[in-house]
C-alpha cells in the first residue's frame, strides 16, 4: 500500500543526511527506504481534517514497534480513549464507552478514519516500493519543489496496487520525501501528499507536518502534524497486545 | 307510379358474373295488383328488390313517383323505403320482441307519427286484416296466417305508394295463402295501394290482375288479366 | 314504439347471455371500486402515517440537511432547538411541536467477553431515533405501541421495534452495543432494552430503535440540538398559511437557514402513491377493456343471430345510425345495470372493511417492500371516485359496442334478408 508508505511511514521515517552524487532511481528509493528503518517510536500530534464544511481537529498519541505494530490513541474530546491497534495485517478498534473491540475486516477497511483522507487499509501492508513499482527518473530527473531541489521519480505499478501511477519528489540533499501525487489507471490525479515541515530528532529527519489533499473532492484535505517525536524510546512491548487495549 | 327503365343487374359470385337482369323495362301504375312470375333464378326477386330500393341497379334506372333512385345512397334509400314502400316477406319477418300491435305501430314510429294517430291507424288496419283481439300477442303466439296478416298490416299502415311481397304465400298452406291473397286484393281495392308480388305459384298468378313473366332476366310476357 | 324499449326487450331475449355480459362488467366494476377504495385507504394511511412518523403537518430542518444528509448530516442540525420549540408553541396555529434526532446506527446484539472487553461478532444496521417522550405523547406516542412488560427508556436505555426484537430474540432487560456512524467519527454505548414496540408500519418495525432525545443528544455529543422539528397544527388550520406563519415566526426569533416544509412536499412517498394511483387507473382501464370484450363478443353474436331482423328493419326504412343506436342502447342498458350492481356490491364489501380494516401484513411481508404503509389498511369509499367508476364503466362498456355495431349498419339489407 503506497499511500501508507507516504503517510504512516513517512511520519516515522529516519533518514541520513548523506548525499549521493550519482544514483539510479532504484538507488534513490532504496536509500529512502533503508533509512525508514527504526526499532520503535513514540509521538503525539494532531490530524486536521478539512472538508467543505470546515475543519475538525483530532489529537492522538502514537507508538510503534518495528514495521508491524502500531497503536494510536485518540485524545480529543469526542473520541477520547478510542484506540486503533495494528498487529501485522490486522486492525482492531477499541471503543472505551462500550468497552468493545471491533475487528476491521473486508469493506470496513476502506472506511475513512474520522472523515480524513486516510482509510484503515492505509495502516496495513508492508512492501517495498520496489516490489510494487517500476521506478524511473522523470525528465529532467531533478526539479525544484518550494525552492528545494528534488529527484523527480515516476512510479509505474507492476502488481495490483491502489494507485497504478505515482510521481514522487525526493529531496536530493537529505533524501527525504517531499511530495507525491497519486494517479488512477487513467492517469487522473487522485491525491497529493506534500511535506510542509520536517523535524530533526536524534540526528534523523522526520516529516513533522504534511498535508494530503484529495484532488477529486472539493476542499478536502487532511493535515498531519506531529508535536513530539521520540525515536527508539523504551517502550512496554505489551501495549501492542489485545489484552492491554482497554488500559 | 313506378317506372323501370332498362334495368340491368349483374352480380359477381366469386369469379363468376351472373346477369340477373338483362335490361328490364316496366311501368307499374298506381293501384295495380300485379304479379311477377317466373321459374327459380329468373330474376323476379332481384327485380322486386330493385323496385323496393333494397339494392342498387348495375344499369338503367327506376323512378318511384318520378323520383329516381339510381344515385341514392344507402340511408337515402332507407328513408325512401320508410315513406313509400311496404314489404311483405315470405317468412313474415316480424320483430319477435314486439306484439302484433307494436310490430305495426313501429312502422309509424319510424315516420314520427304522433301517438294518437298511431293508435288510431294501427287499430284500424289490424281490424281490416282481421286481427282484432290479437293485438297483444307476440309473433310466436300467432299462426303463420295471422303473422302474415300482421306483416300485411305493417306494410300498409304507413299508406305506402307500393307494397312489395316476395312469395307471400310460400310458407303458408294453400287455404291460408288464398285468404292472404284475398285480403291483399281487398286492401288493394279499398286503399288503392299498388301491390307487386313475386311468385311461382299458379294460384297466386290467378289472383293477379296483371302478370309479368320473367325468364333469364328478361320479360317474356306482360298481360293484363282483369 | 321507441328504439329504447326494443333494445330493452332484446336484452331479455337471451337472459343468460345478457346475464353473462352483465356479470363480466359488474365484476370489473366491483374490482375497480374495491381497488380504488384500497388506494384511497392507502392515501389516507399514508397521510396519517407520514404525519405521525415522519413529517408532521410540517417539518423543520436545517436548510442544508436535505442536500448534505448523506455527506455530513451533523453539520446541518437545528441549533437551540428548545428555543425554536418555544417560539413555535407561541404560534396559535400550532397544536404541538416536537424535536427529533434520527441517525443510522450499527447495533451489536451479542458479543463475547475476552480480556474483560466486549467483542461483538457482527453488527446490524438500524435506524435510531431520539424522541422527547413527554412532548410526543399526543404525536408519535411510543407508549401506546409498547409490548406488555416494557417501559419507555431513560438514559442508557433503548426501545427496539418488534421485528428487530423478534429477529434477534431480544427481550426487555437485554443489552446491545450501539455504534453511531458519523462523518467525523463514531460514538458508542452499551444500551439496555427497556421495552419492545410493535409498530404498525412494517418498514419501521423491522429495524427501528428509539431512545430519549436527550440520550441521543448525549450519545452523539449534540447537546441542545435536534435534527428536525415536527409540527402539528390545530384542526381546521390551512397548512399552507400556517407554514408561512411559522417561517415568519422563526425568522423573527433569529433562526436562519431553517427549512419549513408542509407534509405533502416531503419525501417521495406521496409521489409513490400518486404513481401507484396512476398505475391503478391504467390497470382499471385495461380491466374494463378486458371486461368489455365480453360485450363486443355478445354484440357480434347478437348481430349474426338477428341478421334477418336487421334486414327487415332496414327494409322498413331504419337508417344506419338508427341501427347503431338500437344496439348501442342494448349495450348501454347492460353496462349501466352492471356498473350499478358492481358499485353496489363493491360498496357493500368496502363499508364493513373500512371499519375493520384489511390486514395486508398477513398477506404479504411488507417489511421487505419499501412501502411506507401500515399493515392494516382501511379502504375508503370515495363518493366522487365511485361515481366516476360507475359512469366510466357504463360509458366504456356501451361505447365499446360501437365496434361491432358499425359493421351491422353497413350490411346491405338484401344480404341481411337473404340470411336464414
Amino acid at each position: 500500500m503506497t499511500i501508507k508508505r507516504s503517510i504512516w511511514l513517512a511520519l516515522l521515517v529516519v533518514l541520513p543526511a548523506t548525499v549521493f552524487a550519482q544514483m539510479t532511481a532504484e538507488e534513490v528509493v532504496r536509500r529512502l527506504e533503508k533509512n525508514e528503518v527504526y526499532t520503535s517510536s513514540k509521538s503525539s500530534g494532531k490530524l486536521l481534517i478539512t472538508n467543505q464544511f470546515g475543519t475538525k481537529t483530532k489529537t492522538f498519541t502514537a507508538a510503534s514497534q518495528g514495521a508491524e505494530k502500531l497503536l494510536l490513541e485518540f485524545t480529543n474530546k469526542e473520541e477520547r480513549g478510542q484506540k486503533i491497534l495494528r498487529l501485522n495485517d490486522q486492525i482492531f478498534v477499541y471503543y472505551p464507552r462500550s468497552n468493545s473491540v471491533v475487528s476491521m475486516q473486508g469493506g470496513a477497511l476502506k472506511d475513512s478514519i474520522f472523515g480524513s483522507d486516510f482509510t484503515y487499509e492505509d495502516l496495513t501492508g508492508e512492501k517495498s516500493i520496489l516490489n510494487l513499482y517500476k521506478v524511473e527518473f522523470a525528465q529532467p530527473s531533478t526539479e525544484t519543489v518550494d525552492g528545494v531541489q528534488c529527484y523527480h521519480l515516476r512510479l509505474t505499478g507492476i502488481t495490483s496496487v491502489a494507485y497504478p501511477f505515482q510521481e514522487l519528489w525526493v529531496e536530493t540533499a537529505r533524501l527525504v520525501r517531499r511530495k507525491a501525487v497519486f494517479f488512477s489507471l487513467t492517469r487522473e490525479p487522485l491525491k497529493e501528499m506534500e511535506v510542509k515541515e520536517t523535524k530533526e530528532v536524534s540526528g534523523k529527519i522526520f516529516p513533522s507536518r504534511f498535508v494530503i489533499t484529495d484532488l477529486i473532492k472539493k476542499n478536502s484535505s487532511t493535515e498531519f502534524a506531529l508535536d513530539s517525536i521520540q525515536i527508539n524510546p523504551r517502550l512496554d512491548a505489551r501495549q501492542f497486545s489485545l489484552e492491554r487495549l482497554k488500559f | 307510379m313506378v317506372k323501370v327503365n332498362h334495368v340491368v343487374k349483374n352480380y359477381t359470385i366469386g369469379k363468376l358474373e351472373v346477369h340477373a337482369l338483362r335490361g328490364v323495362d316496366l311501368e307499374i301504375k298506381d293501384g295495380e295488383f300485379m304479379s311477377i312470375a317466373g321459374p327459380s333464378g329468373s330474376g323476379k326477386t332481384t327485380l322486386l328488390n330493385l323496385i323496393g330500393c333494397l339494392d342498387a341497379c348495375t344499369g338503367g334506372d327506376i323512378l318511384i313517383d318520378g323520383e329516381s333512385i339510381g344515385g341514392k345512397k344507402r340511408d337515402e334509400r332507407a328513408l325512401l323505403r320508410r315513406r313509400k314502400i311496404g314489404f311483405v316477406f315470405q317468412s313474415f319477418n316480424l320483430i319477435p320482441v314486439l306484439t302484433a300491435y307494436e310490430n305495426v305501430a313501429f312502422a309509424l314510429s319510424l315516420l314520427k307519427t304522433g301517438p294518437g294517430e298511431t293508435r288510431e291507424r294501427t287499430m284500424k288496419i289490424l281490424e281490416e286484416v282481421g286481427l282484432t283481439g290479437l293485438e297483444k300477442r307476440f309473433p310466436n303466439e300467432l299462426s303463420g296466417g295471422q303473422q302474415q296478416r300482421v306483416a300485411v298490416a305493417r306494410a300498409l299502415v304507413k299508406k305506402p305508394t307500393l307494397v312489395l311481397a316476395d312469395e307471400p304465400t310460400a310458407n303458408l298452406d294453400s287455404d291460408t295463402g288464398r285468404e292472404i291473397l284475398k285480403l291483399m286484393e281487398d286492401l288493394n281495392r279499398t286503399h288503392g295501394t299498388t301491390f307487386v308480388f313475386s311468385t311461382h305459384d299458379p294460384m297466386v298468378m290467378d289472383f293477379a290482375h296483371r302478370l309479368v313473366l320473367l325468364h333469364d332476366g328478361a320479360i317474356v310476357s306482360d298481360k293484363a288479366k282483369k | 314504439m321507441k328504439i329504447a324499449s326494443i333494445a330493452l326487450r332484446n336484452i331479455f331475449r337471451n337472459k343468460w347471455r345478457s346475464f353473462l355480459s352483465l356479470s363480466a362488467i359488474a365484476l370489473v366494476t366491483f374490482t375497480i371500486v374495491f381497488l380504488f377504495a384500497i388506494m384511497e385507504g392507502m392515501k389516507l394511511d399514508q397521510r396519517t402515517t407520514m404525519a405521525k412518523f415522519a413529517t408532521g403537518d410540517a417539518r423543520i430542518r436545517n436548510a442544508g440537511f436535505e442536500k448534505y444528509q448523506f455527506i455530513a448530516p451533523e453539520e446541518f442540525m437545528i441549533p437551540d432547538y428548545d428555543k425554536a420549540i418555544a417560539a413555535l408553541r407561541a404560534d396559535p396555529a400550532v397544536e404541538t411541536a416536537v424535536g427529533r434526532f434520527q441517525f443510522p446506527a450499527q447495533v451489536a446484539v451479542k458479543w463475547e467477553v475476552i480480556f474483560g472487553m466486549n467483542w461483538p461478532g457482527e453488527t446490524n444496521s438500524t435506524l435510531a431515533t431520539g424522541l422527547d417522550f413527554s412532548d410526543e405523547k399526543s404525536f408519535f406516542s411510543l407508549a401506546s405501541y409498547l409490548v406488555p412488560g416494557g417501559r419507555l427508556p431513560g438514559q442508557g436505555e433503548i426501545l427496539v421495534s418488534g421485528g428487530f426484537a423478534k429477529k434477534f430474540n431480544l427481550k426487555p432487560g437485554d443489552s446491545l452495543i450501539l455504534y453511531s456512524g458519523g462523518t467525523w467519527g463514531q460514538q458508542d454505548a452499551v444500551l439496555k432494552i427497556s421495552g419492545i414496540v410493535a409498530l404498525p408500519l412494517a418498514q419501521l418495525n423491522v429495524n427501528s430503535i428509539y431512545m430519549a432525545l436527550s440520550a441521543a443528544q448525549n450519545l452523539l455529543l449534540r447537546q441542545g440540538q435536534a435534527e428536525e422539528i415536527l409540527i402539528r397544527f390545530k384542526p381546521g388550520v390551512a397548512v399552507g398559511d400556517a407554514v408561512a406563519a411559522v417561517r415568519t415566526a422563526l425568522a423573527r426569533n433569529g433562526f436562519k437557514d431553517l427549512d419549513v416544509k408542509p407534509w405533502n412536499e416531503i419525501g417521495n412517498a406521496g409521489t409513490f402513491i400518486d404513481l401507484a394511483s396512476k398505475i391503478y387507473y391504467f390497470m382499471a382501464f385495461f380491466f374494463f377493456i378486458l371486461g368489455t370484450t365480453v360485450i363486443i363478443n355478445t354484440t357480434m353474436m347478437v348481430i349474426y343471430e338477428r341478421m334477418r331482423e336487421i334486414g327487415t328493419l332496414r327494409a322498413m326504412g331504419m337508417t344506419g345510425p338508427e341501427m347503431i343506436r338500437l344496439f348501442f342502447m342494448e349495450a348501454f342498458f347492460i353496462g349501466a345495470a352492471a356498473a350499478f350492481v358492481g358499485v353496489i356490491l363493491g360498496s357493500a364489501l368496502i363499508l364493513p372493511l373500512s371499519v375493520s380494516g384489511v390486514d395486508f401484513g398477513k398477506l404479504i411481508d411488507l417489511g421487505k417492500t419499501n412501502l411506507d404503509i401500515s399493515d392494516v389498511i382501511y379502504p375508503q369509499l370515495n363518493l366522487v371516485s365511485t361515481l366516476f367508476v360507475f359512469f366510466y364503466s357504463t360509458a366504456v362498456s356501451s361505447l365499446i359496442s360501437f365496434i361491432p355495431t358499425r359493421r351491422a349498419a353497413k350490411i346491405e339489407p338484401v344480404e341481411a334478408l337473404r340470411s336464414i
